[in-house]
């Protein structure tokens, strides 16, 4: 590209931008502007974009107040390829199609979902992008912050979330770390309903003991049967961190468990002296062999 | 802040939130079960991370990792000097203890000199072996830290044991002789311990107490001793941080707090710390910060004890004089001083034994008596008022139609009654007419317990979901506890 393209486009964008303030584009704004315009055209050769569309685009997602560096930042191929289907372009909507099957599809598979699931959410993550579901069609939020690929990744995982949640609500991860918490204690499983019943309300008791931080690291532990490493990231820690919290929290919760349990049945017997060391194994030990077995 | 949007979803996953951007995220997590289950399928849809060597990081071992013919089971303990691991020996196939030290505290030379000497006194530890020392079978430096293999011990610290058992005055000397005849045969091959305290002492699950991380700590403070008054040079022992802590502050002697050397003599200073706070409850020196501490020992300011200790006057002088603030003042060795301990105690011990055991009696009697005389089956009243009180009542009213909520009314107070019956008819078979063992009675009770806090649930959730109808389902039957038994 000549010099004409950084010109109008950088006219463009400074109308767009609107900023009283910035008498003009400086000349690192019109340099990065026309980079990126020729990474995205580089990107997506069959695709066009007006100039005027593409810096009105722009524009919209830029942070105002540090337009080079956040421009800098942008995706470029990424917001052109969603620019142009918003436009319209059949060529730019097909590539976006093609877009779809690659990232999302990846990321679906990695749920467990079946081919007919992994189908049924690039469905409707299509139409939520294209179509728009509340009058501004989704695609219009992308902001180009992230790769277009991980963004539509994040989409697709939402949409498959969320449909999860629909069939499987999702108020009762203690519920269900609580009956894993039974289920897979055999000594727990094959005792009496009473004892069950005992231990399943000392487990609650001892489960509202925790912190908040705790329980979402046991929930994603053990009730998603997330590793370490996934976990880490989430909380923004070093995964020798999040070790350290899920012996922590698993400690606590063993120990209140146990607390409890005395509470409850104060008379010492077989059972009793079963239960507690089975509960003590069960969520150190077996409880998180079973989950790695889950997890694999 | 509100649910995770997709830009900032997307940054967690690329680990690109500014720490404010996390800490709300995290702090919304805590509270948002939806989200934080697009958050765990957002990680897990991620392409798989390329797969970690085991490194010598501490805490981060998890189970499965293998460390030279050692596979992890599980971490049993944070030490002071470092993570504690159970793990499997595979060529011996017998569980062990693996004491870790992190990688990074390695990396200075400071610390490849401590590491050095740990390592070198473990081995000599190895050689040193006592039914009352936690066994040190290997020593191995991993990359750039070392690896001490010890005997597992199934149980846990007598710290635990004396909180959870609430063993009695005699259990406790019992345990502590067998610690402390670890500690003398210790001594008597020229180790000393340095970090003597109830964390480091453990009960197996075979009754036995042992002392346990015998010389790990020790190797730093065989530095030249400092000179008096230099204030520099004595070891940092703040007790959380998990850098290089060599005894604990609130059990030493004053001579170590000072910085002198250690000795056998300090050992036993901080055996009797122990002690004394097994004891009654509480150790014998008060004092928020070192120096303060110091001039307490020094003092010889040592705390009451409790007024109804029942610990006879001859043990409480065996530890005064281990507590004395110089060390020749304390007993010779420590043999010394489990001979006094073991006398003090037994002379006493037959006598206490026969008054415990009456006093128990009378105890159970009174309680017995308690229980059957003014009245034997007291209503269960307030137990059903925590369920289904006024306050309830009325806020059932403001939320539920006037009809539905008489309807949910009747339906608990039925429940109620039917329970109530329950109760007492169970009461009355162990209590009136001693027809029903004790223990049958407790084991129905807990269980009735339990269906009253089934049933406060299950009022709880009215205001959103209820009607009496569903109410009525849920509620679990009373007759279930019926057949509960022990």
């Amino acid at each position: 590209m000549g010099s004409s393209p950084s010109v109008t486009l950088a006219k463009a964008f400074d109308r767009c931008l609107a900023v009283g303030a910035l008498a003009g584009v400086s000349r690192d704004v019109a340099r990065a502007l026309n980079s990126l315009t020729e990474a995205a055209r580089g990107a997506w050769p069959k695709v066009t974009v007006a100039d005027e569309e593409w810096a009105r685009h722009l524009a919209e997602r830029v942070d105002r107040k540090a337009v080079l560096a956040s421009l800098e930042a942008l995706d470029a191929a990424g917001l052109y390829l969603t620019c142009a289907c918003l436009t319209g372009s059949d060529v730019a909507l097909a590539a976006f199609d093609a877009e779809l099957r690659g990232a999302p599809k990846a990321a679906l598979q990695r749920l467990h979902l079946d081919d007919a699931g992994v189908d049924e959410v690039l469905q409707r993550l299509r139409q939520r992008l294209l179509l728009g579901v509340d009058g501004s069609r989704g695609l219009s939020h992308y902001s180009g912050r992230g790769r277009l690929s991980a963004w539509l990744r994040i989409s697709a995982v939402r949409i498959a979330s969320d449909l999860r949640s629909e069939k499987q609500p999702v108020a009762d991860s203690e519920e269900r770390l609580l009956s894993m918490a039974v289920e897979t204690t055999p000594e727990i499983a094959a005792s009496r309903a009473e004892l069950r019943e005992h231990f399943r309300t000392a487990f609650r008791t001892a489960l509202a003991s925790l912190t908040a931080r705790q329980r979402s690291l046991l929930s994603l532990s053990i009730v998603e049967g997330l590793g370490i490493d996934r976990i880490a990231p989430v909380f923004g820690s070093s995964r020798a961190t999040i070790a350290r919290w899920l012996a922590q929290a698993k400690a606590a919760l063993a120990e209140q468990t146990r607390i409890q349990l005395q509470d409850r049945l104060q008379l010492a017997s077989e059972d009793l002296d079963l239960l507690m060391a089975s509960v003590r194994s069960c969520l150190t030990l077996s409880l998180a062999r079973a989950l790695q077995d889950r997890a694999r | 802040m509100g649910c995770l949007d997709d830009d900032t979803l997307l940054a967690l996953t690329e680990r690109t939130l500014t720490p404010q951007e996390q800490e709300a995220v995290n702090s919304h997590l805590d509270h948002c079960a939806r989200c934080l289950r697009l958050v765990a399928n957002a990680m897990r849809a991620l392409a798989a991370p390329p797969p970690e060597e085991v490194k010598c990081e501490g805490p981060a071992l998890v189970p499965g990792a293998r460390i030279d013919r050692y596979v992890i089971v599980e971490q049993v303990g944070t030490g002071a000097t470092g993570e504690v691991y159970a793990a499997e020996d595979t060529k011996l196939k017998r569980k062990v203890a693996l004491k870790v030290l992190p990688a990074k505290e390695a990396r200075s030379s400071e610390h490849a000199q401590f590491h050095m000497r740990m390592w070198k006194e473990a081995q000599a530890l190895a050689q040193l072996s006592h039914p009352s020392i936690v066994s040190v079978f290997d020593a191995f430096t991993f990359g750039e830290c070392v690896i001490i293999v010890m005997e597992y011990v199934p149980g846990g610290t007598v710290r635990r044991w004396l909180a959870e058992r609430a063993p009695s005055w005699q259990e406790i000397v019992l345990a502590f002789l067998q610690v402390g005849r670890g500690l003398a045969a210790a001594h008597d091959t020229g180790f000393v311990h340095r970090d003597v305290k109830p964390d480091n002492m453990l009960i197996g699950a075979d009754g036995k107490a042992r002392i346990s991380d015998f010389g790990l700590a020790s190797a730093v403070l065989d530095e030249p001793a400092p000179r008096a008054g230099s204030s520099i040079a004595v070891p940092k022992c703040e007790l959380t941080t998990t850098g290089v802590v060599v005894g604990t502050p609130a059990y030493m002697a004053p001579d170590q707090l000072e910085g002198a050397r250690a000795l056998p003599a300090s050992d036993q200073f901080s055996f009797a710390v122990s002690l004394h706070e097994a004891l009654y409850g509480e150790r014998p020196f008060r004092g928020a910060s070192r120096s303060k501490l110091i001039a307490e020992i020094r003092a010889r300011r040592v705390c009451d004890p409790p007024p109804r200790s029942h610990v006879p006057s001859s043990v409480r002088r065996v530890l005064l004089r281990a507590l004395a603030p110089r060390p020749e003042d304390r007993f010779p060795s420590m043999q010394a001083l489990l001979l006094v301990l073991e006398r003090a105690s037994r002379r006493t011990g037959r006598w206490v034994l026969a008054t415990l055991a009456a006093v128990l009696a009378l105890a159970a009697l009174v309680s017995v008596v308690q229980h059957a005389l003014p009245r034997p089956c007291p209503p269960p009243d307030p137990l059903l008022e925590a369920v289904w009180d006024e306050p309830q009542k009325r806020a059932l009213r403001a939320t539920l139609a006037a009809e539905s909520a008489v309807e949910v009314d009747r339906t608990l107070s039925e429940y109620l009654a039917e329970w109530s019956r329950a109760y007492k008819e169970a009461c009355k078979a162990t209590w009136i007419d001693h027809q029903q063992p004790k223990r049958v009675f407790f084991a129905r009770m807990t269980c009735m317990n339990g269906l009253l806090e089934r049933v406060k649930a299950e009022v709880g959730a009215l205001p959103q979901a209820g009607n009496a109808r569903a109410l009525r389902a849920s509620l679990p039957a009373v007759n279930s506890c019926a057949a509960s038994r022990f």
